[in-house]
């Protein structure tokens, strides 16, 4: 009896230490996490910034930090070295598990950490080429003396704050994923660029064009997916001259060509919400005389924020901006000089080209007449408690073949058998050109800059003390002929192919227009039948440049007010130019089944604002979604891919073509005409809303419909940020739509002493428990930005920070 | 003074090393100390309370456990103060554990040697 009580009570002090040191499904490992020493309880929940003094081995000279109140950090260093290491030594402090997870997820890493739950989305990112492109960047980063230097400054700076970690410092997310940081190296901060790479630029809906073109022909795909549309105003005004040689654009081939496996798996779908604003007005048109700069690029919304704001102040730099967590200078900014801001735009930078094996081993492929050897790049997907898995990706001369015929597609995304040309595999040097626009002057520096940036193409907005105004439409833009990617094209074949890119100085581009303004709203960058070179057949639709463009046109005398409150407008015009023939489509008409009176009164009201408490705006946005699935869910047979045509261009269709065949619904055997389908889908849409909001539309708004989250990078819900009190819509200047939105809204004014405005949702800090992990969502949702401090010296202003943390090289390196 | 004596040590050893050291400590002093079932239990339970208290005290009772909420609730757990209450009684089981599996050992070689 002795022996089994023994027995029992040592293996059940064994078995609760195991069972409390390992995770259980989702549940972490308690012991470890609950650990009152170094688990969860040693997470910091106090108020306090950095101060004081703090000695670290790879410092050349002294570096003050600076912490205003928001938590901002104003580095001063007296070498560039030492700059971009207190940088990464600060951004790490603030956001290391940011950093560390994304830059894994960038690499189809997560399985090392989070288990078998992430293979297939590792497997995904190796197959996309996601290192492959990042080691491509490293070898281009390290080619550079200067931004070797930046790279490796900022790299030593993060992993100095890592070799200090303490239990109490590592962040909660390290503590409950169970594993700890690794080394920062600049392999990483390359897989930060891919981020935004594949973010901004790694969509496609080539394969879904071409299967709607299979369906409905090429009448159809003029109508719907044509790109020149008469209502868009490009970035460049009309009328631009394009003094441009065209003999190097090449040719189209006979016929388009078709894949093979159209009728295969899903292809990528472009997030539809990718899109930002940016603007500058001439000094001829602002209160002081000087320009002014607004930006708000809008990205995925998340705790923590993808940007960090930050001052960097050196001998040859005094720069404030914010900074992409794990990328070292300021990315969107202003100096002393000049003011710049980018918007995405969205050319088609993806082509897929269908693959012609030779045989089932996947070993050659076609080529202009040829066999060629496919390269295979081994992938080793490390599986936290499971073995390793390894994954063969094949790469042709056009890229990597993401997907097999024999496979199933990861989130059903690819296309089979074809290989990606995407221009995010290209080697370039992004960081020099935030090495360069930091440092800007004026214009001529700021076109210098923005040559070294490739991927992904921006509209470079910019401002210069000196006057200047600008817009340049920046990266790699391939050359193609007309229409060249619009659908898969034949991997086989050398015409699609691409021909090179439009030299920088024919890019798309407009400096001080007499209009006395330039913006971008992500639409097309110049009118497609006026600018020689084929960019793409869709833009984002027309309503937020047009707006921007209607209001910039209008303003005289313009101060930072007319900026916020601009940045702030929440109008649709796409309810504008629709609403009144949906009103129309139900005026007089007598349902007997529901009583829709209330509900017409509302809407009849609305004023097309998407203001927090608007119900109008609820029920606008569900009706028109109800009339777009009424009119194209019936088109296709179930399960068949394809794609329903831009928001902008359905508008004029519906208003020009209203008896287009394809308004009937073709599962019914009567004729429906639109206003049948309007009536239906106001019908559908008040049902919604009242279902989801109550019966009483007064008491309907626009925040419970569009839910207005912002979510944890891991979306842990006690984390997330709920039904915020912000307008908005996909359509309005303001894009502000369920987690995703302006990431960033930033004013400058070009004046003698720069003054500059800004904020972003959530705060500095990653850690949760910090007083800045979400401090500044309440400040973004509303009308105003924060007055940013823009300090000359380590001494200016003592009294406008709190904290100031002393650098002091020493210790071992 | 059995719990005096795991809860002096095992604090001291916690901090070096993490509260696993916890039912090592109790483990250890029982095994030399322990003189009966009832006080090697309780007074390692005890000490396991006292300890992981202590600690929460100077690490999160300053900033009140309601700050830990989310936290907490990241876990499954209602609140700091349920996710106060749990680390505590882990912290008073595992030393109770540890006491009595070490006693448990030392009763049985005083048997055998007897």
């Amino acid at each position: 009896m002795p022996i089994i009580r023994s027995v029992v009570l040592v293996a059940l002090l064994i078995a609760s230490l195991w069972a409390l040191s390992r995770p259980w499904g989702s549940i972490p490992a308690l012991g470890k996490l609950l650990d009152p020493i170094n688990g969860v309880w040693s997470t910091p929940a106090g108020t306090d910034l950095p101060q004081g003094t703090i000695t670290l081995a790879g410092l050349q000279g002294p570096v003050t930090v600076r912490y205003d109140e928001r938590g901002v950090p104003h580095i001063f260093a007296d070498t560039n070295d030492d700059l971009y290491f207190a940088q990464g030594y600060v951004m790490a402090r603030d956001r290391l598990w940011q950093m560390d997870f994304a830059s894994r997820a960038a690499a189809g890493r997560l399985s090392e950490v989070l288990g078998d739950r992430s293979v297939e989305y590792d497997r995904y990112q190796r197959r996309i080429g996601m290192t492959y492109g990042a080691e491509r960047i490293v070898l281009e980063m390290e080619s550079d003396p200067t931004t070797a230097a930046v790279a490796n400054a900022f790299a030593a700076g993060v992993n100095a704050w890592i070799a200090q970690l303490t239990p109490a410092s590592t962040p909660f997310e390290f503590k409950l994923l169970g594993y700890s940081p690794e080394p920062w190296t600049n392999l990483h901060t390359a897989l930060m660029f891919m981020n935004i790479r594949k973010d901004l630029s790694g969509s496609s809906s080539e394969h879904r064009l071409a299967s709607t073109r299979l369906a409905k022909g090429d009448a159809f795909m003029d109508l719907f997916f044509g790109n020149n549309q008469s209502w868009v105003d490009p970035i460049m005004p009309r009328g631009t001259p394009w003094p441009i040689d065209g003999s190097i654009i090449p040719q189209p081939p006979d016929s388009v060509f078709v894949s093979r496996s159209l009728l295969g798996e899903l292809p990528f779908q472009p997030n539809p919400y990718n899109g930002s604003n940016n603007w500058a007005l001439h000094g001829s048109k602002t209160a002081t005389g000087r320009p002014l700069l607004a930006n708000d690029p809008h990205l995925n919304l998340t705790l923590p924020a993808i940007w960090y704001e930050n001052q960097l102040v050196s001998p040859d730099v005094n720069v404030y901006g914010v900074s992409l967590a794990g990328i070292p200078g300021v990315t969107i900014g202003f100096n002393r000089d000049v003011a710049w801001g980018l918007t995405n735009t969205g050319s088609d930078v993806m082509d897929f080209l269908e693959i012609t094996w030779k045989d089932s081993t996947r070993s050659e492929y076609r080529y202009d007449g040829q066999w060629l050897k496919a390269d295979v790049r081994t992938e080793v997907i490390k599986v936290s408690g499971k073995p390793d898995i390894v994954d063969n990706v094949l790469y042709t001369i056009h890229g990597p073949v993401a997907l097999q015929h024999s496979e199933r597609a990861f989130n059903t995304m690819t296309p089979p058998d074809h290989a990606m040309r995407w221009v995010a595999h290209d080697a370039s040097n992004e960081l020099l050109t935030i090495f360069r626009l930091n440092r800007a002057k004026n214009k001529a520096d700021l076109m210098e800059a923005t040559t070294t940036f490739r991927a992904p193409a921006q509209n470079v907005v910019y401002a210069t003390r000196e006057g200047d105004i600008g817009i340049i439409s920046n990266g790699s833009l391939p050359i193609k002929w007309k229409g060249q990617g619009k659908y898969p094209g034949d991997g086989s074949d050398p015409k699609y192919t691409w021909q090179g890119f439009i030299p920088q100085e024919q890019l798309p581009q407009i400096h001080n227009p007499a209009r006395g303004f330039v913006s971008s709203a992500n639409q097309h960058p110049a009118a497609p039948d006026e600018y020689p070179f084929y960019l793409d057949y869709a833009f984002a639709p027309h309503e937020r440049g047009v707006r921007i463009n209607n209001r910039l046109t209008a303003m005289t005398q313009a101060t930072p007010d007319s900026m916020f409150a601009l940045l702030k407008d929440s109008y649709s015009l796409h309810a504008e130019s629709i609403l009144p023939r949906m009103l129309q489509g139900i005026d007089g008409w007598d349902v007997d089944s529901v009583d829709t009176r209330s509900t017409r009164t509302l809407i009849a009201a609305w004023d097309y604002r998407h203001l927090p408490n608007r119900g109008g705006a609820a029920l606008f946005q569900r009706w028109w979604s109800e009339m777009s699935n009424a009119i194209w869910s019936d088109e296709y047979p179930e399960g068949y891919l394809y794609s329903v045509p831009q928001r902008d261009i359905m508008v004029q269709a519906l208003l020009n073509v209203p008896d287009g065949e394809w308004i009937d619904d073709k599962r019914t055997p009567q004729r429906e005409s639109l206003d049948d389908i309007i009536r239906i889908a106001f019908i559908r849409a008040h049902k919604a809303v009242s279902s989801a909001q109550g019966d009483d539309p007064s008491k309907w708004s626009w925040v419970n419909a569009q839910g207005a989250n912002v979510n944890h990078l891991l979306n842990l819900a006690p984390l997330n940020v709920r039904r915020i009190e912000a307008g908005g819509c996909a359509e309005c200047v303001n894009a502000f739509r369920n987690g995703n939105g302006p990431s960033w809204k930033m004013v400058v004014s070009l004046e003698d002493d720069v003054k500059a405005w800004g904020v972003y949702p959530g705060g500095q800090s990653g850690n949760p428990l910090s007083p800045y992990f979400k401090n500044t969502i309440e400040k973004w949702a509303s009308e105003r930005l924060y007055e940013l401090l823009y300090l000359m010296s380590p001494d200016d202003r003592s009294e406008s920070t709190t904290s100031t943390l002393q650098l002091m090289p020493g210790g071992n390196k | 003074m059995i719990w005096f004596l795991i809860t002096t040590i095992g604090l001291v050893s916690a901090y070096f090393f993490s509260w696993w050291a916890i039912p090592v400590v109790a483990f250890v002093v029982c095994l030399v100390r322990g003189k009966t079932w009832g006080e090697v239990i309780g007074q390692s339970t005890i000490a396991g309370i006292i300890i992981t208290s202590l600690v929460l005290a100077s690490t999160a009772l300053s900033y009140g456990f309601d700050r830990y909420d989310p936290l907490a609730q990241v876990i499954m757990l209602p609140s700091g103060l349920v996710m106060a209450l749990i680390t505590v009684l882990i912290g008073g089981i595992l030393a109770g554990l540890g006491g009595a599996a070490s006693y448990s050992l030392r009763t049985l070689s005083q048997k055998r040697r007897r």
